[in-house]
């Protein structure tokens, strides 16, 4: 009796394996059958994307041309008087609008998400939202940043980061994570104004888990704004009195 | 006796293969939905975003060409080129003031309520994301370096102290076709959802369309006209 029990149960194992033997067969099966259809899409959506790489390049190259083109002029005829005022003040707005790479003592401060971050489990504050991103920026203004760029876009005064979504959006260029927001200023003052926040301090506390970084640099880079968009598209409405 | 077990071996056999065949097409299914959707919904994101790059550093590009050209030909077209250059800076930057039609959003505190400096940023970054154009917060110009953030008793904008116990008054100019149809109506709900959270009796807020809002510029003496520590970076 115990014999045949012993059979029953070999047979039901051999059964379960030959199975499932059977069904990774089928399911290799379809999932290439799958693959091979959904492939030939990706690789026409690679090779749209890598002609528009490289198309992006080329008018960047050509930017970059340009632009050093319109300095050396701008240079060479601010030394007549006529335009010496002119060009000294174009430059000066050029740098208060944002539209100039510049550089200076500051920090970077970075942000990431609480690390292995469950929606079911951890607080909705455990994750970047651009609420949050829009408070640090607004302490650093407030502590006397006097440029400030996040994930490589320079702000400006019509600063747009907003959320569609799960995704942070800044003048409609898409950020990953980590956000990381470079701003040049009095270091002391960015860094300690950060530091010292009671908001950020309990985001950053373990309960929370927000990841936040500070570090003090004496040199940074920020971009133009012109890297990121065509400044003319956000005074497209407004009229001078 | 013998064929009755053999029988019944063959059916538990039957069953175990179509169970193992029914788990793995639903495997199948979790599969095709990540190659087919996820990467290439994250390929088109990717096209779309340089397409637009694309096109707007191309019409970057021509201007700048024309403009080059114009600075080459003299002295009386450079100077003109630089100014008008130069004064589409100032407005980009907030250094001019600007007209047009808009909305007024209007933040009153009741009853000793003292106004929260997140409520006046959320409103003008919902603005900001409505694509507003130029705004101002009790006629401080918003600009690259403009503060909102309260100290004690009063919010700083633009270094200038207002009390938490008077009215705020945001000012925007949006696209005028957008007002009615869809930035009024919508900075309406998040009023009807600030005052679910701060409660209907802390603070009245009110939305308006408004024909040829005039926004000033920033005065010189902020802090927004100070480059002190930037330094060209080509």
């Amino acid at each position: 009796m115990k014999v045949k029990y012993w059979y029953k149960l070999i047979a039901v194992a051999a059964a379960a394996i030959v199975g499932v033997g059977v069904a990774s067969a089928v399911k290799q099966w379809t999932v290439l059958s799958v693959e091979s259809g959904v492939s030939a899409e990706l690789l026409r959506a690679r090779d749209q994307l890598a002609a528009e790489e490289a198309n992006y390049k080329s008018l960047r190259a050509q930017n970059d041309q340009l632009e050093s083109r319109k300095k050396l002029l701008l240079q060479s005829l601010s030394e007549q008087s006529m335009m010496a005022d002119a060009i000294a003040e174009h430059e000066k707005f050029a740098m208060i609008a944002g539209l100039t790479n510049v550089k200076g003592q500051g920090v970077i401060i970075t942000l990431e998400d609480k690390e292995d971050y469950d929606p079911l489990v951890d607080s909705i504050e455990s994750v970047i939202h651009d609420s949050t991103i829009n408070y640090v920026i607004n302490v650093l203004w407030a502590a006397g940043a006097r440029a400030i760029s996040l994930n490589e876009v320079r702000l400006t005064a019509v600063s747009e980061i907003n959320c569609v979504g799960p995704t942070i959006l800044t003048y409609g260029v898409r950020q990953m994570p980590p956000y990381v927001i470079s701003a040049i200023g009095p270091t002391g003052e960015l860094s300690a104004a950060v530091r010292s926040d009671s908001y950020l301090a309990r985001l950053t506390k373990p309960e929370v888990g927000i990841r936040m970084s500070i570090g003090e640099e004496d040199s940074v880079t920020l971009p133009s704004f012109s890297k990121a968009r065509d400044y003319l598209r956000y005074i497209n409405l407004l009229e001078t009195p | 006796m013998e064929r009755k077990k053999i029988y019944h071996y063959g059916i538990i056999l039957i069953v175990c293969v179509l169970v193992g065949t029914v788990m793995a097409l639903l495997m199948k299914n979790v599969n095709a939905s990540d190659l087919g959707s996820k990467s290439l919904q994250e390929l088109q994101h990717q096209i779309i975003e340089y397409q637009r790059k694309n096109e707007e550093l191309n019409n970057r590009n021509a201007r700048l060409y024309d403009y080059i050209r114009e600075l080459e030909r003299g002295e009386g077209e450079s100077y003109l080129r630089v100014i008008e250059e130069r004064e589409k800076f100032a407005i980009f930057a907030g250094l001019r003031a600007v007209r047009n039609d808009g909305v007024v959003v209007t933040l009153s505190p009741i009853g000793g309520y003292k106004m929260q400096d997140a409520l006046v940023r959320q409103f003008t970054n919902e603005l900001s994301a409505l694509g507003a154009q130029a705004i101002s917060i009790n006629n401080e110009r918003k600009v690259t370096t403009t503060e909102i953030r309260t100290s004690q008793d009063n919010i700083l904008i633009n270094g200038i102290s207002f009390s938490r116990e008077e009215p705020f008054e945001i000012k925007a100019i949006v696209d005028p076709l957008k007002i009615d149809s869809y930035v009024v109506p919508y900075l309406q709900s998040v009023s009807t959802s600030i005052k679910k959270q701060v409660g209907e009796d802390t603070v009245a807020i009110t939305v308006r369309h408004e024909r040829d809002i005039m926004i000033p510029a920033l005065s010189e003496d902020r802090i927004g006209y100070a480059i002190d520590l930037l330094q060209p970076a080509d």
